[in-house]
């Protein structure tokens, strides 16, 4: 019955595969109707639109867009000539290419999630052929009464996915090591609950670090207090995902994994830029001492000739953080900054974004109007310039084209209209 | 509210007084019975050749005062049934008598019969109500959540089948909105096991259902209506079992029993037993396996629901007197119930679980006393008290991951948790107290308190959470009370009816906060209380005896709930300045009967409604990302008409047909940030938009005469399509609830003169794929069979 049953699924596997081909072209080159994609959330429901252009011009999502399969979230990457789309809650992952209506069609699916074991799995591109699905979870250790929680093992499954093919490779599973540094002398103090962020750099792969503090109760992950010293990543070889190791830094504290910006990028050079994340529960928990920084990464380890101190090469009066950044190119970038001194971290207008200079250390604060950037996803590269949306609350919202070649804080431009009001967009692909 | 109660104490004062006055008059009360011991209410009974006379309760209970010296003679009648004559002679014996009237040819039941029915009265007191009248469904294979469902502007949500949660809404507001009672009483406390989805129909004689202005006698915060199950009223001794059987392995008992001493000894007994496996086929794009190699998804094929069964059970007794000066009842009962529950799936089929469960138990003694005859018959008196005990657990632990064929995937969760890790036992403690004061100052003016008191305390557990806030584990308290007082006049011969009403609404809250500090745990008890009142008016005008006009309006409150409060000590933070859901609801109804004749009658009625909801609570994100909080935020205004027309063809054929239109449409102009809200003056996502049922009845034979009789029916019910999420965003892929057509016939032979009575049902006669929620399928065709037993 089984073997039946599994040859029957193998032939609807073919035809569903084949009927899903646009044409017996080996390297299908679709037409693609549409340059850019913006993501749009509105009470709980995500719909990706196309945007002819990002600089000019106006994109509504009113009776436009596809809704995107989302239980919870949906995460979306964009690669080579598609979007991905992950369902965060059943963990289906699909392949999405733009239609010539203005949204886009299912190509393909796969369980990324029944992949590593989870229905909520988390997601990156790694490089333009590869995304890689992972999930962390903790599972705590007790004495030998079976009384307390002594430790806890947090195990690493992670898989990676080859793009476009959308084919999976197997699981690789890994006991992520306790660094003394993350316990601090604690049975169960701090210990590594995410990771998030991974970067491929020639023969490493890189994941940055989130980490859960066991002794407060009160907050919920992943908003507990940052580790308050030092910096770890994992690091494996690739593509054997072999020889897994903790590096750590003390140039800072905090996480390294990134929120849902990116914490790493490749530069030209092949060298890993990582930015730390120190947002914390319900205040911005800067300990002395404790900065924004840029870190570099080179064969598997953390460089310790660079830092760069964004907040005090910033020099702004109030406290800054962080919790990702996007990479332009030629060692600039654009980083989201949070400003302590304008309240909340999140639900509220204190975020604005700084222009830095990862090979140069500059950076300046943009003139642009204050928004909510805590959980924003994804900006893009395009001809040269750099687009993010900002949709302050109670305010209009746009797409911004940003210069790179401009030194001032103004080097940036309204572009693309967007709803504004609720309608949250989360990224531009 | 202080100068109301003193209001109250001098005008109950100032009528005592009258009534010793005339304390020379005698008194006769007793019970008007149909030949089967049902209560027959609004029997006329009158003193013969005098102008005194009375109609008897909706229990057929009546009372009467009599200037006769030494004997009275009564007549006693009720239309469809032949009068009779009573002559009483000792005034010293004639308390509780009881009057039983047989009934004339052709006339079945109390619908058909052209006078009023209880059904009927309920309807033209001037709240916009319905009331069902039970007693022709009971030897069907139908469940409450269906006899509601075919009443217009009544929404049942199920989320799958026999026993899986169901969401029910009138007029659009849903969920806590809507309160339901059993004789009165409350059901909030009863637990999920004792409740609408699970007391069998034949333990039910009608079902009244109030819509958005709700008189005070049902105490509590029904902001959005309220659904009243009146349980049978026998005054003769009986014994009933039924039995069904059906598709997906249904086996469904129930048994009620009643019986009365001479010396007024009263023990009353009804029990139930519900199983299903629910193993019915859902198919579709949502049911999904995958390639366990390449991970490979194929949607659309057909599975069996594998890991969906269900079972409730309950036995309520009660025992006491009855018909005593001192009390026209007083009970002792207990009430025991419990249910196990597996968990098919979450929120969407998507994601089959194949372990996951929830069960709960509940233990409830109470005591039960009516008093009708205080003060010279003038007052009546109804106070009940319980204690609940709640148990509630769900364990959630597994590691294995399954697919829609039942089987479990290579692949393990490292961590347990289908779909939540959890083994939370939560306890609840409620003391509910309610008292209803009836007040009669003459026959066209009444005054009514109702009291309805609850002290809740949870505690809750969870050996696998340890995030969970110490504070959450400590026991927290919650109460609240509702208050009402209404004023009931009859003007104009009876043509006008007014009931004023005034509610007052309290809660206060113990939450118990945790806040850490340098890894130090510190507790804090911060209090939270919130008082609001509540006004309303109802009228009804019957100008010609066919037609009646009413207008009824409320400003209703629904007070935050427990969880709502308290949070639920992970994800969801207590919120100490909760107010209550606040909304002005308005009613203009119209009930036309178009034609009195004898062998064909008409019925229509007519409901046009507004909903002005303020302070809607709404489950939102907290200060932080992670975290939820509620709050009092959203505005929405409803506007819809909702409509029956009821045809009838001597006893031999009924047809109904109903239909009701919501407009429901989100008032809110900023979001809870500060954001240009983008659904203001959109129509509310999630939310059903047009309903339609028809039904036609056949009988064959009279039931009355003890022949053989037999009926068919045949129901159809239609909603229709609407979106999950906004109305106004996206164009593609829309997540969209299709329009649902359910067909279901029955039919039934009663043997004569055996009490026994046969019914088949096939529900959703063509199979027809049903969602109330988004991807969420509803049972296919089902058959079901009943045996109706009344040993005695």
């Amino acid at each position: 019955m089984k073997t039946h049953y599994s040859g029957l699924l193998a032939l609807a596997l073919v035809i569903l595969f084949s009927s899903c081909s646009k044409n017996d072209d080996p390297t299908p080159t679709p037409e693609k109707t549409s340059n850019y994609s913006v993501l749009g959330v509105i009470d709980n429901a995500y719909y990706l639109a196309q945007a002819e252009s990002l600089s000019e011009g106006t994109l509504s999502f009113v009776n436009n867009g596809t809704q995107l399969d989302a239980d919870q979230a949906a995460r979306i990457i964009s690669a080579g000539d598609y979007l991905y789309s992950l369902d965060y809650g059943t963990g289906l992952l699909t392949q999405l290419e733009a239609n010539s209506s203005g949204g886009y069609d299912a190509v393909n699916e796969i369980n990324a999630g029944l992949s590593v074991g989870t229905n909520r799995p988390r997601y990156k591109l790694a490089d333009e052929n590869t995304i890689m699905v992972y999930n962390v979870v903790v599972e705590p250790v007790y004495n030998e009464t079976n009384t307390d929680i002594v430790d806890n093992v947090c195990t690493l499954r992670l898989t990676s996915v080859s793009i476009p093919s959308l084919t999976i490779s197997s699981l690789t599973e890994f006991v992520i090591p306790q660094t003394e540094n993350a316990k601090q002398g604690a049975t169960i103090g701090y210990h590594p609950m995410r990771v998030d962020g991974p970067v491929i750099a020639g023969n490493k792969v890189y994941f940055g670090l989130m980490h859960l503090d066991m002794s407060d109760p009160t907050t919920p992950p992943p908003f507990r207090k940052p580790k308050q010293t030092g910096l770890e990543t994992l690091v494996f070889d690739y593509p054997s995902f072999e020889n897994g190791t903790i590096i750590e830094s003390d140039a800072a504290a905090g996480h390294t994994g990134g929120y849902r910006a990116p914490s790493m990028h490749v530069d030209e050079k092949g060298d890993v830029y990582q930015v730390n994340w120190f947002i914390s529960g319900n205040s911005f928990d800067l300990s002395s001492g404790d900065k924004t920084v840029i870190t570099r990464l080179k064969n598997g380890t953390y460089d310790a000739s660079y830092l760069f101190n964004i907040s005090e090469t910033l020099g702004l009066d109030t406290n800054i953080g962080a919790n990702g950044w996007f990479y332009v190119g030629n060692g600039i970038g654009y980083m989201p900054i949070y400003l302590e001194d304008e309240g909340a971290y999140s639900g509220a207008n204190t975020w604005t974004v700084a222009k830095i200079d990862i090979y140069n250390k500059t950076a300046v604060k943009l003139d642009l109007p204050l928004s909510g950037l805590f959980s924003y996803e994804n900006g893009i590269v395009a001809d040269g310039k750099f687009y993010m949306a900002i949709s302050p609350i109670g305010g209009e919202s746009y797409v911004y084209e940003f210069a790179p070649e401009s030194a001032g804080a103004t080097g940036f431009t309204r572009g693309l209209k967007l709803d504004g009001g609720n309608v949250i967009v989360e990224g531009v692909y | 509210m202080e100068k109301i109660i003193i209001i109250v104490i001098a005008l109950c004062l100032c009528f005592v007084g009258k009534s010793v006055a005339q304390s020379n008059q005698k008194t006769i009360s007793g019970t008007v019975l149909d030949s089967n011991g049902n209560a027959l209410p609004f029997s006329n009974i009158s003193e013969k050749n005098t102008s005194n006379g009375t109609t008897s309760n909706e229990q057929g209970e009546f009372m009467l005062k009599t200037n006769s010296p030494n004997k009275a003679v009564l007549l006693i009648s009720y239309l469809g049934y032949t009068t009779k004559e009573v002559t009483i002679e000792d005034f010293s014996n004639a308390r509780n008598l009881v009057f039983q009237l047989k009934p004339k040819e052709h006339h079945l039941n109390e619908v058909l019969v052209g006078g009023k029915s209880v059904a009927t009265k309920i309807e033209q007191q001037g709240f916009v109500a319905t009331s069902i009248p039970i007693k022709e469904l009971q030897s069907q294979s139908v469940e409450l959540n269906q006899v509601l469902n075919q009443s217009a502007g009544i929404v049942v949500r199920e989320q799958g089948g026999l026993g899986s949660r169901v969401n029910y809404s009138i007029n659009g507001l849903e969920g806590s909105a809507v309160r339901f009672f059993l004789d009165g009483i409350p059901l909030d406390y009863f637990g999920s096991s004792y409740s609408v989805s699970t007391i069998p129909v034949s333990q039910i004689n009608r079902i009244d259902i109030f819509k958005g202005v709700v008189p005070v006698e049902l105490g509590s915060d029904a902001l959005g209506g309220a659904i009243n199950l009146v349980t049978k009223k026998n005054l003769k001794n009986t014994l009933e079992i039924d039995y069904t059987y059906g598709s997906f392995n249904t086996h469904k008992v129930s048994a009620s029993g009643y019986g009365r001493a001479n010396n007024g000894l009263t023990a009353k007994v009804s029990a139930f037993y519900n199983y299903s496996d629910n193993n019915y086929k859902v198919w579709g794009s949502d049911i999904s396996v995958t390639n366990p190699e390449t991970f490979e998804v194929m949607r659309g094929i057909t599975a069996e629901r594998f890991h969906d069964a269900y079972q409730s059970k309950a036995i309520k007794t009660d025992f006491g007197v009855t018909n005593k000066t001192w009390a026209d009842h007083f009970f002792v009962g207990l009430l025991t119930s419990s249910m196990d529950k597996e968990i098919q799936h979450g929120a969407t089929m998507i994601v089959p679980f194949g372990e996951a469960t929830y069960s709960q138990n509940l233990l409830m003694p109470y005591l039960d006393y009516s008093n009708r005859q205080l003060l010279k018959q003038k007052l009546k008196v109804k106070l009940f008290t319980s204690y609940s005990g709640l148990n509630r657990a769900r364990v959630d632990t597994s590691k294995n991951i399954y697919n829609w064929l039942g089987e479990i995937e290579p692949v393990q969760r490292v961590l347990g948790g289908e779909q939540k890790r959890t083994l939370n036992k939560l306890k609840e403690e409620v003391w509910m107290n309610r008292v209803n004061l009836n007040y009669t100052f003459s026959s066209m003016h009444k005054l009514v308190v109702n009291h309805v008191y609850t002290d809740l305390t949870r505690t809750d557990s969870d050996p696998l959470v340890t995030q969970k806030t110490e504070g959450y584990y400590a026991p927290q308290f919650f109460n609240k009370s509702v208050l009402g007082v209404s004023w009931e006049n009859l003007w104009f011969q009876h043509k006008l009816q007014t009931t004023l009403f005034y509610k007052r609404y309290n809660y206060s809250a113990a939450i118990k906060l945790a806040e850490t500090v340098a890894g130090e745990t510190n507790y804090e008890t911060v209090s939270a209380k919130e008082k609001s009142n509540g006004l309303g008016f109802a009228i009804s005008y019957t100008p010609a005896k066919k037609i009646t006009l009413s207008f009824s309006v409320e400003q209703a409150s629904r007070l935050p709930e427990a969880n709502e409060i308290l949070g639920d000590g992970l994800n969801v933070l207590a919120n100490p300045n909760l107010k209550a859901e606040s909304s002005l609801n308005t009613n203009l109804g119209i009930d036309v009967s178009l034609s009195e004749q004898r062998n064909s009658r008409v019925r229509i009625n007519g409901n046009v409604f507004f909903r002005d909801v303020k302070q809607k609570m709404k489950l939102v994100t907290a200060s932080d990302p992670a975290l939820l909080q509620v709050v009092n935020f959203d505005k929405v205004q409803m506007s819809g008409i909702d409509g029956r027309i009821q045809y009838y063809y001597k006893e031999f054929l009924s047809i109904f047909q109903s239909l009701a239109f919501l407009h429901p449409v989100i008032k809110t102009d900023s979001d809870e940030f500060g954001n240009n809200n983008g659904l203001d003056n959109t129509r509310m996502p999630n939310t059903p938009f047009f309903q339609a049922n028809s039904e036609a009845r056949l009988n064959f034979g009279n039931l009355l005469q003890n022949k053989p009789a037999v009926f068919v029916y045949w129901r159809y019910g239609h909603v229709g399509s609407f979106y999950r999420h906004s109305e106004k965003y996206g164009s593609e892929n829309k997540d969209h609830i299709p329009a649902q057509n359910i067909h279901s016939v029955g039919t039934g032979y009663t043997f004569p003169k055996t009490n026994l009575t046969a019914s088949g049902a096939i529900n959703n006669l063509f199979n027809a794929q049903a969602f109330d929620n988004y991807a969420v399928q509803k049972p296919g065709r089902a058959f079901y069979l009943k045996l109706t037993y009344k040993i005695f």
